[in-house]
């Protein structure tokens, strides 16, 4: 048996991780170097500069601050809603649908659902960002949103959503919500097609409502899926930069009430002409995804429900 | 957006009487918003996407002055321009192109790497994996200067074996990390039994666990092509010649004219062309997909 | 049209290069040593009139265009000028909007092109460029003799004040080439029609205000999410009032330049717009071009935008409107009310490192020819920074009346030397115009984030040098 293991071992490993290494390690290592520099990205001269730009990301008060508070506030946020509606539906879509001569299935229209749902992640987020642009718009402007809270009476934004402080980030959230909760839905479904449908049934014989049979039955029996969910999330979370650039005034604003991390880091490198500062955020950006996986897979860790 | 009172559903079917158990009261109304709501959140779908496929019809002058407006008459040269101006058609052959290398390139490299990770066991193994899935945590723009270096460095910058090689890169960790899952789901016994027979580890993987692991595989491949379909950033900066620009680059160069003296119908019209070949993979493979995913959670 | 990726001492580079691959310190201290001195070379002017600068015809050109509002039509016509007088050289043309994504790896990597059209919402940022030594002095080719008359050098072909946008401290490293001015736009046929006279000072257009609000116009619209558009209307309202210096002190960074009387005025003036209702509902969420929308649909009477909206406009222009330039109307006491915001923009640049650098200077020289800039004038109606190229437009007409005096032609710059305070000034402006902040926090505001830069000894400071 183990005949030729670590040949194969190597044969197999040797060139994905070489390619990933050579392509995606390495390039990472330099960009924490650069970090290290005063590189402006324009130029091929740089002073290393020891921590220095590690010590003035925390005294940015204009874009690094706030954009670590925003995108603190993205990171509790998405996961949390995104992950209950995409519960939500998946139940109804795959459970939800009382049982029909005996067969547990989901509300009618279930097909047509998960098809619609599923769209947006069929859409670029550029393409998103100009379509939620428009929704958003001032109502004199023909915006979506505005124009129906308007038509039903009810208070609105006299500039749109996207210009004003208040309500931007919200309004960033919900397409990211948008557009995810059709992947979610289709991941939680996969997950709640595995779980046997005896154990349902058994619970309906038990005279348990519908509500009863989520969070008795079905929630803790996806808790893994739940996890994976999360930590993708919280990766796209941190993630987020083509929607704020995309539809946000003055691309994390006005003034500076939509700043994320990656918008800021963008800003310093491209606009500001401060790539080594760019890279610094860049890699505390990415200790603060790796810490935060790590937690997650540590504190999340349950017990498995073999089935 | 989530929490709007829900309208009353535009297409409530009535309850059919008789083949359903009676809910309990509580039951009821939760049945009445649960069903609302997501009527409500599928509208929040097609509307918009309605109107971009509107919008597609419409002249310049009727998208800037009235919005939400039908068109007067269908603008079908919007999807010419989008062609032609847009370059959609060349994009498309340019896309397909890089595609077809990247996306079995990463299938192949990733079910290797994914295989020998989930089932064997050797020293360096758990380093390797988190390797990997640490990669998905990368802020891809952070590489750029790097990356542009290192392929110049080879000549493979504006190259497409180039680009091919970037978009495996910066796949493999998805793809590891879910495959990584899906494979340790899979049976021992047949592993075994095909050793015993005598089946060397090449022939196992091949012939044995490939073909079991097809929904895994099926669902991570549209996975990766949505990803690299939509990818933008890299051929932006690694591919700077518009001759070789892919689909993302086309409609992104579409969507920033619009700042200047843009051509709105066309960049419609280049959408819905850009996300119908998309969602028709979805459509047909709709059940892969999820059967694939049932075994990606952590494990 | 691929860009051949060579340059002479490349190969030296890529050995050092790959040899380091795997290690990035040293690949990285490879990139560092490889821009040493043989990689620049110096341009000088020689006698011949035909080829002032010894461009050697066998070279390529590698040629980048910012494709924005001009598009590239002209550039390529340009290219075919340069491409007859040098048959055998080949060259490389590419447009694109992303020119700090695509650019900046390639002046990282010592191998930038030769001309590159620096414009955008993406364009390298021109302080860090200059600061860096990335960019070739134009004095070559502003000491030439020009295209069409040996007698005369490029540099008196060119309008008064043009150059200043791309001096940095004396220096010239920039080619700002279109000729344009940041003005108040109005329908001329609308005025007519209702007997309203465009307004020259501010109090007389506070005093039209409620004739056009009866009409259901509102006053004002702009570019809410883009506060830039409003920038030049607010600094030339400063300006003005309290002439020129007013806006040099501001560009100086001198303490308390931004607590002037006149500035004060100015940030009060356009706060006023906001507290007597003159501004269309939804300004501040919309952008320029529904901005401009709403200004063509008549929905608003005043816009502030540059002398390039006619242009912009053209397919979309509703029948019989007539887009007329003002400037922006001046506060009661002004010093210096003829003062308006012109001169170049859209600036070219020779990289220092570019590997055909006669041949860039040849190009520019090509472009600031009479049929150069007559070959830009008719693709874009708009004008070059070339004096005497007549354009048939009303508007373009109009505009140069408004700039006919020298004296009063001035670029407040200090958001193109210092990048951070352009990204205040923007948001700040936005706000005092939503009403958000007051015109004594927004005036605060900017005069901390000036005292801050030059406190700053990390950012290279400039100056006008007069």
């Amino acid at each position: 048996m183990k005949h030729g293991k670590y040949p194969f071992i190597l044969s197999f490993l040797a060139l994905p991780v070489g390619l990933y290494a050579w392509l995606v390690i390495v390039p990472f290592a330099q960009a924490f170097q650069i970090s290290l520099t005063d590189w402006s990205g324009s130029s091929n001269q740089f002073d290393y500069i020891g921590l220095e730009n590690y010590v003035n990301l925390f005294k940015d008060d204009r874009l690094v601050l706030p954009a670590l508070r925003n995108t603190g506030i993205i990171l509790v946020v998405l996961p949390v809603v995104t992950i209950g509606l995409s519960l939500f539906f998946a139940f109804m879509l795959n459970i939800g649908g009382r049982s029909r001569q005996g067969r547990i299935e989901g509300v009618r229209g279930s097909r047509f659902h998960k098809v619609v749902f599923f769209f947006p992640q069929v859409l670029s987020l550029a393409i998103i960002g100009i379509l939620w642009k428009q929704v958003y718009a001032p109502e004199n402007f023909g915006g979506l949103i505005t124009g129906g809270l308007e038509a039903v009476g009810l208070p609105s934004p006299v500039n749109g959503f996207l210009a004003d402080k208040r309500l931007v980030l919200v309004s960033v959230i919900a397409v990211l919500v948008w557009s995810a909760v059709g992947f979610y839905l289709v991941f939680f479904s996969s997950a709640m097609a595995a779980i046997p449908r005896e154990l349902y049934e058994a619970g309906i014989v038990d005279g348990a409502g519908r509500f009863q049979t989520f969070f008795k039955i079905t929630l803790p029996l996806l808790w893994e899926s739940v996890q994976t969910a999360w930590i993708y999330l919280s990766i796209i979370a941190l993630d987020v930069f083509v929607l704020v650039y995309m539809m946000t005034p003055g691309q994390g604003g006005p003034d500076g009430a939509s700043e994320v991390v990656g918008g800021v880091i963008w800003k310093y490198a491209f606009k500001h002409g401060e790539q080594a500062f760019a890279s610094a955020l860049g890699v505390v950006l990415f200790f603060a995804a790796l810490s935060l996986a790590v937690v997650s897979l540590r504190v999340g860790r349950r017990e498995r429900i073999e089935y | 957006m989530a929490t709007q009172t829900p309208t009353k559903p535009a297409a409530a079917e009535p309850e059919p009487a008789g083949t359903r158990t009676e809910p309990k009261p509580e039951g009821r109304v939760m049945n009445v918003f649960s069903h609302a709501f997501l009527w409500l959140w599928a509208l929040m779908v097609i509307v918009p996407v309605v109107w971009i496929v509107l919008s597609s019809f419409k002249t310049t002058r009727e998208i800037a002055a009235d919005p939400l407006g039908l068109p007067a008459a269908p603008q079908w040269e919007n999807y010419v321009n989008a062609w032609t101006n847009g370059n959609i058609g060349s994009y498309f052959i340019n896309t397909l192109q890089v595609m077809v290398f990247s996306i079995s390139g990463t299938m192949l490299l990733g079910a290797m790497a994914a295989y020998v990770l989930a089932r064997y066991e050797f020293r360096g193994n758990r380093l390797i994996y988190f390797g990997f899935a640490g990669g998905m945590m990368f802020p891809v723009f952070l590489a750029l200067f790097p990356l542009f270096k290192t392929l110049d460095n080879v000549s493979l910058l504006n190259t497409y074996p180039g680009l091919v090689l970037v978009y495996i890169a910066y796949s493999l960790p998805f793809t590891v990390f879910f495959l990584t899952a899906f494979f340790r789901t899979l049976p021992t016994g047949v592993a075994e039994a095909a050793m015993i027979d005598g089946a060397g580890h090449y022939r196992l993987f091949f012939q044995v666990m490939l073909p079991m692991a097809k929904p895994g595989l099926i669902a991570i491949t549209i996975f990766n092509i949505i990803g690299q379909w939509n990818q933008f950033l890299l051929p932006l900066v690694l591919m700077s010649d518009p001759d070789d620009a892919v689909i993302s680059q086309g409609l992104a160069n579409l969507a920033m004219r619009q700042g200047y003296e843009g051509d709105p119908g066309a960049l419609f019209a280049g959408t819905v062309l850009a996300m119908v070949p998309i969602f028709v993979a979805y459509l047909i493979f709709q059940r892969q997909i999820q059967a694939g995913l049932t075994a990606g959670a952590i494990k | 049209m691929r860009k051949p990726s060579t340059t002479p001492n490349f190969s030296r580079r890529r050995l050092l290069g790959t040899t380091a691959a795997g290690v990035a310190a040293t690949s990285l201290a490879a990139c560092a040593t490889s821009g040493s001195d043989e990689d620049t070379e110096q341009v000088s002017v020689g006698d011949d009139a035909e080829n002032p600068f010894g461009v050697d015809g066998s070279l390529p050109l590698d040629v980048v265009i910012f494709d924005g509002g001009f598009g590239d039509e002209y550039a390529v016509q340009h290219q075919e000028m340069y491409q007859s007088a040098f048959p055998d050289a080949q060259v490389e043309h590419l447009a694109t909007q992303a020119i700090a994504e695509t650019q900046q790896p390639r002046f990282a990597q010592g191998e930038p092109c030769d001309v590159l059209d620096n414009s955008g919402a993406q364009q390298i940022p021109m302080d860090a460029l200059v600061s860096d030594g990335e960019l070739a002095e134009l004095t070559p080719l502003l000491d030439a003799p020009s295209y069409d008359d040996p007698g005369v050098t490029v540099r008196e072909t060119l309008r008064d004040g043009v150059l200043d946008a791309g001096t940095f401290n004396g220096k010239v490293y920039a080619l700002n080439y279109v000729f344009s001015a940041w003005t108040i736009w109005y329908d001329a046929a609308l005025f007519a029609d209702k007997g309203w006279t465009p307004p020259a000072t501010w109090d007389e257009m506070l005093a039209l205000c409620p004739a056009i609000q009866a009409e259901g116009i509102a006053p004002w619209t702009y570019a809410g999410q883009h506060p830039v558009y409003l920038y030049d209307m607010f600094l030339m309202l400063a300006g003005r009032h309290g002439g020129v210096d007013v806006l040099k002190a501001i560009d100086h960074l001198e303490a308390d330049a931004w607590r002037h009387d006149s500035v004060v005025a100015a940030a009060e003036a356009m706060y006023g717009l906001w507290e007597a209702g003159y501004i269309l509902d939804g300004t501040p969420g919309i952008d320029h071009i529904q901005s401009q929308t709403a200004f063509n649909n008549h929905e608003a009477a005043f816009i502030p935008v540059g002398s390039w909206l006619p242009n912009e406009q053209k397919g979309i222009a509703p029948e019989g409107f007539e887009y007329a330039p003002m400037g922006v109307p001046y506060l009661e006491g002004s010093v210096q009310p003829g003062l308006i915001s012109a001169g170049g923009e859209e600036p070219f640049v020779v990289p220092e490192k570019a590997a055909n650098k006669p041949g860039a200077y040849e190009y520019l020289r090509i472009m600031l020819s009479k049929q150069g800039s007559q070959i830009f004038g008719d693709t874009v109606q708009a004008a070059t920074i070339v004096k005497g190229v007549e354009l048939d437009n009303l508007a373009a007409q109009l505009t140069d009346e408004l700039v006919s005096n020298p004296e009063d032609l001035f670029q407040p710059r200090f958001r193109f030397w210092y990048t951070k305070m352009d990204e205040e000034v923007r948001p700040a402006l936005g706000g005092l115009m939503a009403g958000e902040i007051t015109p004594d926090e927004f005036i605060e505001r900017m005069q901390t984030v000036a005292d801050e830069t030059a406190a700053d000894d990390g950012v290279e400071k400039f100056t006008h040098g007069e």
